[in-house]
C-alpha cells in the first residue's frame, strides 16, 4: 500500500512537537488502484482455472515431458529442435506432477494479464485520464477469462502460447513506457522481450507492426527533443523490424487467409462440440452490444460537450487529449494481425485476447474527467457492461475448461487400465484409444501409447509387448502373420461410450450378410417382408398386373423387377437394413458397402450407422459413386468400427425423394481396388 | 502519467472544418467501397449469363468491322435489333471498352459492373449530403450521418444482386452514376454559383439519357426539389413552379431535344419490347404491379434462397418500426417540422418519379428476378430509410443519437446479410453456365462425324438467376471467342427462340431429329454434368391402366411398365362426367417415375376435362377423360424411360362429406399420329438449324406439308404468327384445336398435301421471327382434330 508521502505536517496547537500524519492507503492514487487491481485480477485468474490443476498430460505433452526425460539422460537432439525447454524447469521441480505445471501456467496467464492491464494504463494515460486505473483493471480481468483461453492454459503444452505472449505483451508495454518517459533501459529490456518472444513463437511476428503503430501515437511524449515524427518512428520501431526479419530464419513466414470461423470465435468464443453457437448468442452478444451502446452514448456526449465548449468559448482552459479514436484504431489493427495467421499451423487467439479486451475496455470506460455530471452516468453503464462481459465470459469459459477436465479423466482411467492389462499381458494389441474429446486432442497419436507404459510416467518399461493397430489397412496382413506365428497376442479395443478396455473375441465368427445373397427386387419379397415388420415403410410388390392404393404419407418400398424403389413420405426415412455387426473392426470385409442403384444416374444416397439398440446416435455418411455403384466406407465413421455395440447400418431416403436399388452388399476392399 | 499536453487548439474557422469534412469525406468514401468489396466480393469470379452472350458476340462481331455497329447505335436502334427498340449507345461502349481489356475473359467485365455500383454508392453518399444540406443548412453531423447512412444502406441494398452480378444489368448501373453526378454536380453548382459544375451536370444527365431510358426522370426529380427544399420562399404555388421550372430549364430542353431525337432514330418515343414479349408484358400490367411486388422492395428476401418465411424479416420489421418511430418522435421535437417532412416528401416522390418508366416491365418476382428495374429506385430509396433515421437533430437526447447510430448500423448489418443471400443463386449459376460449356464442348468434340448433339434441360434460370434462356444465347456460348472450335453446328437444342417457356419442346421436332445418329444428353443440374438419355429399349406400346378409387390420402401406383418417354403424346385419365361437375377444383397430380430416381409431375384441374361428345354411348358409360399433353414437356422426355406411374388428388372434400372419393376408370396413353397434319421446311432454299429456327437459302424460301393422314380432311388451314411472336406464349402449349386470334395471316389451301409452297405466298414480310402452323379442316371448315406443331422461321 502507498502511503501518503508529504505527511509532515505541524499540528495545530501543539508548537514544538511533529507529528506524523497517520499512515494510510490511498485509493485516489493510480499505483494504489494498480496494485489492487492485480491482485483481483491473480485472484480471477486462480479462480477460473482452478479446475485445471488435476489435470493429466494431453495431446503433445507426452512427447515434451519425455524428450526433457531424455536430455536429463544425455540425449540433446530434440531438445535444439523443439520449444521444449521451456518445461524443463518444471520437470526438475515436480517431475511428472501434472499439479506444478499447471499451477505454473496459470501463474503466467495471470501474468500476462497483469501486462495487458500495465498496457492499457499506458495507453489511457495517454488520454488525459482521470479515472485512474479503471479500464486497465477491467482489460486485465476481461483478458483473465477470455473464454479461448480454455485449451492454451489447461494443457501443459499450452505454455509456448503463454511465454511468447507474456514477452510480446511485455515488449509492447516496456515500450509504451520508454516513449513516455525516455528512459533508455525500458528501451533495452523491451527489446529483449520482444527478442525472446520471437525466438519463442511465430506469432510475435506481428510485434514490430503493432510497435510502429504505438510510435505514431500522438501521445508521444512532447518534452523530448523535437525530432520529426517520421524519424523518431523509424528509429524506435526500426530495431524491432531487424529482429523480426532475423527471426525468419527460425519461422518461415506463411500468410493464410483469415478464417470466417476465427472471426466468429472471436465474439462466440466456445467450444462448439460441447453447445452450439446458436445457443450462446444472447449470451456472448448482450454485453458486448451494452458496451456497443454505451460507446454510441460516449461519443453522442462528447459531440454535445464539444458544442458546449464551443458555446462558452473555453476552449483554451482544457487540454484536448488525441482522440481515443486513434487508440482504438491501433489496437483494432492489432487485433486484425494477431488474428492473421502467420504460419500454417498456428492460432493467435490467446494474444489476440489481449487487444480485444483492451479495445472493449478502453472504449466502454469513460476516461475522460469524470466530475462531469454525464461521464458518471457514462462511467456506471460501462461498468454495468464490463460486469456482464465479465461473468458471460467467465462462464463460457467454464464450458470451455469442461471438456479439458473430461479429458483428463478419460485418459486417465484410459492409463490405469492400460498399465494393468499391460502388467497381465506382455503382448498386446490395442486397436482403439481415446483420440479426443470434444475438440480437445487427447493422446494425439499412437506414438504416445507407448510413452504412457513407459518411464518417467511409470516406473518399469511395458512398451515392448505394446502394438496398435495404426492404420486399419495393415489388419488383415498383421493378424494372417499372427496366426501363423501363433503368438499368445490379445486384440483389446477402447470403448469410449462404456470408458473400458475390453478384449475382443480373437477371431469373429464370419456372419454372412444377408443382404448381400438378396438382390433387390420382387423375387426376394419374404426378405422384404421380414426386414420391414414393425418398421414404418410400406411394402408393395409392382410387378403384378393390379395398380395398388397407398398413404400418401408413408414411407414406401416398391419392388420391381430388378429392383427396388425407396420412396420417402414427407419427412426423411431411414430404411434399416437388418444385420446386426458385431466387432466390425475385426471384420475387414464388412468395410465398403456396395450399393448398387437401378441405373446409372447422377443421383446421391446417404447412409445412417447407428448403435444396434440405440435410436438416437445416427450418424451421416456420402459415398463416392462409380457409375451405378456407391461405395461407401464405412472406415471414416469411427463410430462403427470403434464401437462395442453391434452397429446396423441404414439407408437415408430425403424427404419426397425417390431412391432405386439394385443390390446392396458388403465388398472387401481388394475388390474395391481393383476398381 | 500527469503529464497534460498542450496543444494548439484548432480555431474555428472556416479552413479546418473544411479540412476536417475533407477527411470525413474521404474516410466515408474508403468505407463505402471496402463495403461494396465485401458485399460482391464472389461476383468477380463469375461468366456471362443469358443476354450477355449476345453482347460478347455483338462486339465480337463489331470489332471486326472496325467499330461502325458500336458507331451505329449513336444514330439507329440499341444493336440494331429485332423485337427491341432501344437507345443506349454508352453501354455498348463500356462493354467494347471491356473486351478490349479482357477480350471474352469475363473478369473485366464483372470488375466494372462493380465499379459501376460502387460508384453509384459513393455518389449517393455525396448526393445525400448535398440534399441534406439543401434542406437543413448548417446541420452539420446531421447531414454527415444522413449520407453516411445513405451510401452504406445503398451499398447493401438487397436489390442490387442482379445488377451488379449481371453483366448487361450494368445499364441501370451506369444511367444511375450519370444521373447522380448530373444531380449532384447540379446541387454544387446552384450551391456556390459554379457555373463550370452547372455545365458538367448537363453533359452528365445527356450521357444518362445515353444509357437508359431511365434518365428522363432527372429533370421532375430536380423540379420536385426545388418546389420542396426550403430555398424557394413564395407561398404562391404557381409562382413557385415556375420559378422552380426556370431553375432546371435547361434540363428540360435537353429532354425535348432527345424525345424528338428519339421519335427520329427510332420512330417511337417510348420503344421498350416488341411481339408476343411486348404484349404479353402488357397483358399482365396489373397482375406484375400489384403481386405483392411491392412489398418484396421492403423485403427483398429470394424467395428461392430464404423460403417464404424468414426469421430476419421480423428484425427487418422491427428496424421499420424503430424508424417510423424515431421519425414521429423527430416530428414532436423538431423546431421547423415542414422541411423534416418536405425532405421525406422529396425522397418518396423522387421513388414514384423512379418506379414510373418501369411500368411497363415491372416484374419483381419472388425469386427477386428483374430487381435491375428498381435499381434506380433503389437510390430514392436509400435516401428514405435516412432521413428517416436522421429527420433532426437530437441535442438534448444523447442516448436517442445513439440509438440512431445503432438502428443503422443494425439495418446495414441485416441487409447486408440478406444481400449475401441473394448473391449465391448468382454466383451458382454463373459457375454452373461456365461448367455447362466446358461440358458441351467436351462432348461435342468427342462426336464422330455426321452425328450431332441433342440436348436436354439446358440450365434455364437458377433461384432467379438467368442462365441461357434461348438458342441465341446457346449458340455464342458454344462458338468463338467463348469456346475456341465452333461446336455450335454440331449441337441441336430445342430451347424458345427468344424466350418463353423452357419446359415447353417440339416433339415433331425431337422425333425428326434423334432419329439418325445423333448422342442425346440431358443436363443435370445437381451434379452439374451432362447424362447420357436412355430411352426403353423397345418400342413399347401405349399404357392402359385398370381402374382406381382415389380420395385426399392415397396415391395409386401403377404396376411396373416399360414406356418409352418419346412415344406417347398424351396420357389420359378417364373419369365420371358426373364427378368432374361434383369437384371441378380438385386437382389431379401425374408423376411419372423413371428407373433412374427422376421423377417429374403434372398438375390440372378437374375443370379442364374434356367429355366425349359420341352421341350413340348411353349415359351411364359416358366418360370425361382429363388430358396432360406429356410429350410436349422436357422433364417428361428426360427421364427416357418411364416404368411407374403414380397418380393423386386433391381438394375433393370441399363441401362433400369426408370420405368422398374419386372413381377413375382407367388411364392410357395415347399417340396424336393422324390427328395433325405435318409441317417442314423443304431443306434446299429453307434450312432449319441447330437452334431449330429455319433460315431462307435462296430468294424463295419454301416449306412442305401434309395433312393427308386427318381422316375426313378435306382442305388445310394456315397461320403465320405475327412478327416475333409465338402461339404457344398465349396458350402455355402448343397443342391447339382452335383457330387463334393472334394470327396475322391466316390461309385455307386447298390440297391436303404440298411440297415446295413458298413462304411468301402468305404476305408474310420480315424482318423478324415469324411461326407457321396448320390445321386439317373438314367440310364445313371447322379444325379436325389438332394444329401441327409449328415451323419457325427468320426472314
Amino acid at each position: 500500500m502507498s502511503t501518503s508521502q508529504n505527511a509532515n505536517k505541524i499540528a495545530p496547537g501543539l508548537s514544538s512537537k511533529r507529528q506524523l500524519e497517520r499512515a494510510r492507503v490511498d485509493f485516489a492514487s493510480t499505483k494504489t488502484q494498480m496494485l489492487v487491481g492485480a491482485i483481483i485480477i491473480c485472484v480471477s485468474c486462480l479462480v477460473a482455472y482452478a479446475q485445471t490443476v488435476l489435470v493429466t498430460f494431453l495431446g503433445q505433452d507426452l512427447i515434451y515431458i519425455q524428450a526433457i526425460a531424455d536430455t536429463l539422460h544425455g540425449s540433446f537432439d530434440q531438445v535444439l529442435a523443439n520449444p521444449t525447454s521451456i518445461l524443463l524447469l518444471d520437470y526438475l521441480v515436480y517431475h511428472t506432477n501434472t499439479l506444478g505445471f499447471h499451477v505454473s501456467n496459470i501463474l503466467l496467464t495471470a501474468g500476462c494479464a497483469v501486462v495487458v492491464s500495465l498496457t492499457t494504463l499506458e495507453l489511457t494515460g495517454r488520454l488525459g485520464n482521470r479515472n485512474g486505473a479503471l479500464s486497465a483493471v477491467w482489460a486485465g480481468l476481461l483478458f483473465s477469462v477470455y473464454p479461448l483461453h480454455a485449451q492454451s492454459v489447461a494443457i501443459v503444452s499450452g505454455r509456448i502460447e503463454l511465454i511468447a505472449s507474456l514477452f510480446y505483451l511485455l515488449s509492447v508495454f516496456l515500450f509504451l513506457r520508454y516513449r513516455l518517459i525516455e528512459e533508455k533501459q525500458y528501451f533495452a529490456l523491451s527489446l529483449i522481450a520482444a527478442a525472446l518472444a520471437l525466438i519463442i513463437s511465430a506469432q510475435s511476428l506481428s510485434l514490430p507492426i503493432v510497435i510502429t503503430l504505438l510510435a505514431f501515437h500522438p501521445g508521444r511524449n512532447r518534452f523530448a527533443h523535437h525530432k520529426s515524427a517520421r524519424a523518431d518512428v523509424t528509429t524506435c520501431s526500426g530495431l524491432y523490424w531487424i529482429m523480426a526479419a532475423l527471426s525468419f530464419l527460425l519461422h518461415p513466414l506463411y500468410l493464410g487467409p483469415v478464417d470466417k470461423k476465427t472471426l466468429l470465435l472471436l465474439f462466440f468464443p466456445v467450444n462448439e462440440t460441447v453447445i452450439s453457437v446458436g445457443k450462446i448468442v444472447p449470451l456472448a452478444l448482450t454485453p458486448l452490444i451494452c458496451a456497443l451502446l454505451v460507446l454510441l452514448l460516449k461519443s453522442q456526449i462528447a459531440k454535445i460537450r464539444l458544442n458546449q465548449t464551443i458555446k462558452t468559448e473555453s476552449v483554451e482552459n482544457l487540454p484536448t487529449p488525441p482522440s481515443s479514436t486513434i487508440t482504438a484504431l491501433i489496437l483494432a489493427v492489432w487485433l486484425g494481425f494477431a488474428i492473421l495467421p502467420l504460419t500454417a499451423h498456428d492460432s493467435h487467439l490467446f494474444l489476440a485476447a489481449a487487444p480485444f479486451s483492451m479495445l472493449i475496455a478502453i472504449l466502454s470506460l469513460e476516461s475522460g474527467n469524470t466530475a462531469n455530471k454525464d461521464a458518471k452516468l457514462l462511467t456506471t453503464c460501462g461498468l454495468v457492461a464490463m460486469s456482464l462481459l465479465y461473468l458471460s465470459w467467465s462462464y463460457l469459459l467454464a464450458i470451455n475448461l469442461k471438456p479439458t477436465v473430461d479429458g483428463s479423466l478419460i485418459v486417465e482411467n484410459f492409463r490405469r487400465q492400460l498399465i494393468n492389462t499391460a502388467t497381465i499381458n506382455r503382448n498386446l494389441t490395442l486397436t482403439n484409444w481415446p483420440k479426443s474429446h470434444q475438440g480437445v486432442p487427447l493422446i494425439h497419436a499412437a506414438e504416445n501409447l507407448k510413452l504412457f507404459v513407459a518411464p518417467p510416467f511409470i516406473d518399469r518399461d511395458l512398451s515392448a509387448g505394446l502394438k496398435v493397430m495404426k492404420e486399419i489397412q495393415p489388419l488383415e496382413e498383421s493378424s494372417k502373420n499372427e496366426t501363423n506365428k501363433e503368438v499368445n497376442n490379445k486384440i483389446y479395443q477402447w470403448q469410449q461410450a462404456h470408458g473400458l478396455l475390453a478384449e475382443l473375441p480373437q477371431t469373429a465368427a464370419a456372419q454372412p450378410f444377408s443382404a448381400s445373397t438378396i438382390p433387390w427386387s420382387a423375387s426376394s419379397r419374404q426378405f422384404f417382408f421380414n426386414l420391414l415388420k414393425g418398421s414404418e415403410w410400406h411394402l408393395i410388390d409392382s410387378t403384378g398386373e393390379a395398380e395398388q392404393l397407398v398413404q400418401k404419407n408413408t414411407p414406401l418400398i416398391c419392388l420391381l423387377h430388378g429392383s427396388a424403389r425407396l420412396w420417402a413420405g414427407d419427412k426423411q426415412a431411414i430404411l434399416w437394413l437388418n444385420d446386426k455387426i458385431e466387432q466390425p473392426i475385426l471384420q475387414p470385409e464388412r468395410w465398403i458397402l456396395k450399393v448398387k442403384l437401378s441405373a446409372d444416374s447422377a443421383s446421391s444416397i446417404k447412409l445412417a450407422v447407428r448403435n444396434y439398440a440405440d435410436e438416437a446416435k445416427i450418424t451421416k455418411l456420402t459415398g463416392k459413386s462409380v457409375g451405378a455403384d456407391i461405395f461407401f466406407d464405412l472406415r471414416e465413421m469411427d463410430d462403427y468400427l470403434f464401437n462395442g455395440e453391434s452397429q446396423q447400418i441404414g439407408i437415408v431416403v430425403a424427404a419426397g425423394e425417390i431412391v432405386s436399388i439394385s443390390s446392396v452388399e458388403f465388398v472387401s476392399l481388394k475388390s474395391v481396388g481393383n476398381q | 502519467m500527469n503529464v497534460t499536453p498542450q496543444i494548439a487548439t484548432p480555431p474555428f474557422s472556416a479552413e479546418p472544418i473544411e479540412s476536417s469534412s475533407r477527411l470525413f469525406t474521404a474516410l466515408a468514401i474508403g468505407a463505402i467501397v471496402l463495403v461494396n468489396l465485401f458485399t460482391f466480393r464472389h461476383s468477380f469470379g463469375g461468366y456471362f449469363l443469358a443476354d450477355d452472350f449476345v453482347h460478347v458476340d455483338y462486339l465480337y462481331h463489331a470489332i471486326d468491322q472496325n467499330f461502325m455497329p458500336l458507331l451505329a447505335n449513336f444514330w439507329g436502334n440499341w444493336m440494331q435489333a429485332q423485337g427491341t427498340t432501344f437507345y443506349r449507345p454508352l453501354i455498348s461502349l463500356s462493354l467494347a471498352l471491356d473486351y478490349l481489356i479482357s477480350g471474352p475473359d469475363p473478369l473485366a467485365y464483372h470488375i466494372s459492373n462493380w465499379l459501376y455500383q460502387t460508384a453509384a454508392s459513393c455518389l449517393m453518399f455525396l448526393l445525400a449530403g448535398q440534399i441534406g444540406e439543401r434542406f437543413r443548412p448548417g446541420e452539420k453531423n446531421l447531414n454527415r450521418s444522413l449520407a453516411l447512412a445513405c451510401g452504406i444502406i445503398f451499398s447493401v441494398y438487397p436489390l442490387h444482386c442482379e445488377v451488379v452480378n449481371w453483366v448487361i444489368a450494368r445499364v441501370d448501373s451506369i444511367a444511375l452514376v450519370f444521373c447522380l453526378v448530373s444531380f449532384w454536380l447540379y446541387l454544387k453548382s446552384t450551391q456556390k454559383k459554379d457555373s463550370l459544375a452547372y455545365k458538367l451536370s448537363l453533359v452528365a444527365f445527356i450521357f444518362g439519357l445515353m444509357s437508359k431510358e431511365m434518365a428522363v426522370t432527372l429533370p421532375p426529380t430536380l423540379l420536385l426539389l426545388n418546389l420542396l427544399s426550403s430555398k424557394t420562399t413564395t407561398k404562391d404555388i404557381k409562382q413557385r413552379l415556375l420559378s422552380s421550372f426556370n431553375e432546371t430549364m435547361h434540363f428540360w430542353v435537353i429532354l425535348i431535344a432527345y424525345l424528338l431525337f428519339r421519335l427520329a432514330v427510332l420512330g417511337t418515343i417510348s420503344g421498350g419490347y416488341e411481339g408476343s414479349v411486348g404484349q404479353g408484358l402488357s397483358n399482365s400490367l396489373a397482375k406484375r404491379w400489384l403481386d405483392g411486388s411491392l412489398l418484396r422492395i421492403l423485403f427483398p428476401f429470394n424467395i428461392d434462397v430464404f423460403g417464404s418465411k424468414h426469421s430476419l424479416s421480423v428484425q427487418l420489421k422491427a428496424v421499420y418500426m424503430a424508424m417510423l418511430v424515431n421519425f414521429a418522435a423527430a416530428l414532436l421535437i423538431a423546431k421547423s417540422k415542414s422541411t423534416t417532412l418536405r425532405g421525406l416528401l422529396f425522397a418518396i416522390g423522387w421513388l414514384v418519379l423512379a418506379l414510373l418508366p418501369t411500368y411497363q416491365v415491372w416484374n419483381l418476382t419472388p425469386a427477386l428476378q428483374g430487381s435491375r428495374f428498381i435499381y434506380y429506385g433503389t437510390a430514392p430509396i436509400a435516401l428514405i430509410f435516412a432521413w428517416l433515421l436522421f429527420p433532426v437533430e437530437a441535442r438534448n437526447w444523447p442516448i436517442l443519437s445513439s440509438l440512431r447510430l445503432a438502428a443503422a448500423g443494425w439495418f446495414s448489418v441485416i441487409l447486408l446479410v440478406i444481400t449475401s443471400g441473394n448473391n449465391q443463386p448468382w454466383n451458382h449459376a454463373m459457375r454452373e453456365v461456365s461448367r455447362f460449356r466446358a461440358a458441351v464442348a467436351e462432348q461435342a468434340l468427342a462426336l464422330k462425324t455426321g452425328q450431332s448433339l441433342c440436348l436436354l434441360n439446358v440450365p434455364h434460370t437458377y433461384r432467379g438467376a438467368h442462365m441461357l434462356y434461348n438458342a441465341a444465347t446457346m449458340s455464342v456460348l458454344l462458338s468463338r471467342p467463348l469456346t475456341k472450335e465452333a461446336i455450335y453446328n454440331r449441337v441441336v437444342s430445342f430451347e424458345p427462340a427468344t424466350f418463353g417457356d423452357p419446359d415447353l419442346i417440339n416433339i415433331s421436332r425431337w422425333r425428326s431429329k434423334t432419329n439418325s445418329g445423333s448422342r442425346l444428353f440431358r443436363w443435370d443440374r445437381n451434379s452439374m454434368t451432362l447424362e447420357p438419355l436412355v430411352f426403353a429399349p423397345e418400342k413399347s406400346a401405349g399404357i392402359k391402366l385398370s381402374k382406381v378409387d382415389l380420395d385426399n390420402e392415397t396415391k395409386s401406383i401403377s404396376r411396373e411398365l416399360t414406356l418409352n418417354a418419346q412415344n406417347p403424346d398424351f396420357i389420359d385419365v378417364l373419369l365420371e362426367p358426373r364427378q368432374v361437375t361434383q369437384y371441378p377444383e380438385a386437382v389431379i397430380t401425374l408423376t411419372a417415375l423413371a428407373p433412374s430416381n427422376q421423377k417429374c409431375q403434372f398438375s390440372q384441374a378437374l375443370n379442364l376435362a374434356e367429355s366425349s361428345t359420341e352421341p350413340s354411348v348411353k349415359q351411364e358409360q359416358k366418360q370425361s377423360h382429363l388430358r396432360f399433353d406429356v410429350s410436349e414437356h422436357k422433364q417428361w422426355l428426360a427421364l427416357g424411360q418411364i416404368n411407374q406411374i403414380v397418380l393423386s388428388v386433391e381438394g375433393l372434400n370441399q363441401g362433400t362429406a369426408q370420405g368422398e372419393k374419386l372413381h377413375i376408370k382407367g388411364i392410357e396413353s395415347g399417340s396424336l399420329n393422324g390427328q395433325r397434319p405435318t409441317i417442314e421446311c423443304d431443306n434446299k432454299t429453307l434450312i432449319e438449324d441447330g437452334d431449330g429456327i429455319c433460315r431462307p437459302h435462296g430468294k424463295m424460301p419454301s416449306f412442305n406439308y401434309d395433312g393427308t393422314m386427318v381422316p375426313g380432311a378435306v382442305s388445310v388451314y394456315v397461320e403465320v404468327s405475327k412478327p416475333n411472336s409465338w402461339f404457344e406464349h398465349y396458350t402455355g402449349s402448343f397443342r391447339a384445336t382452335a383457330k387463334s386470334p393472334e394470327a396475322q395471316f391466316s390461309h385455307t389451301l386447298g390440297k391436303l398435301k404440298g411440297n415446295g409452297v413458298p413462304i411468301t405466298f402468305t404476305g408474310v414480310k420480315g424482318p423478324g421471327f415469324f411461326q407457321m402452323r396448320l390445321a386439317a379442316l373438314d367440310q364445313e371448315g371447322r379444325v379436325i382434330g389438332y394444329f401441327s406443331d409449328p415451323l419457325n422461321f427468320q426472314l
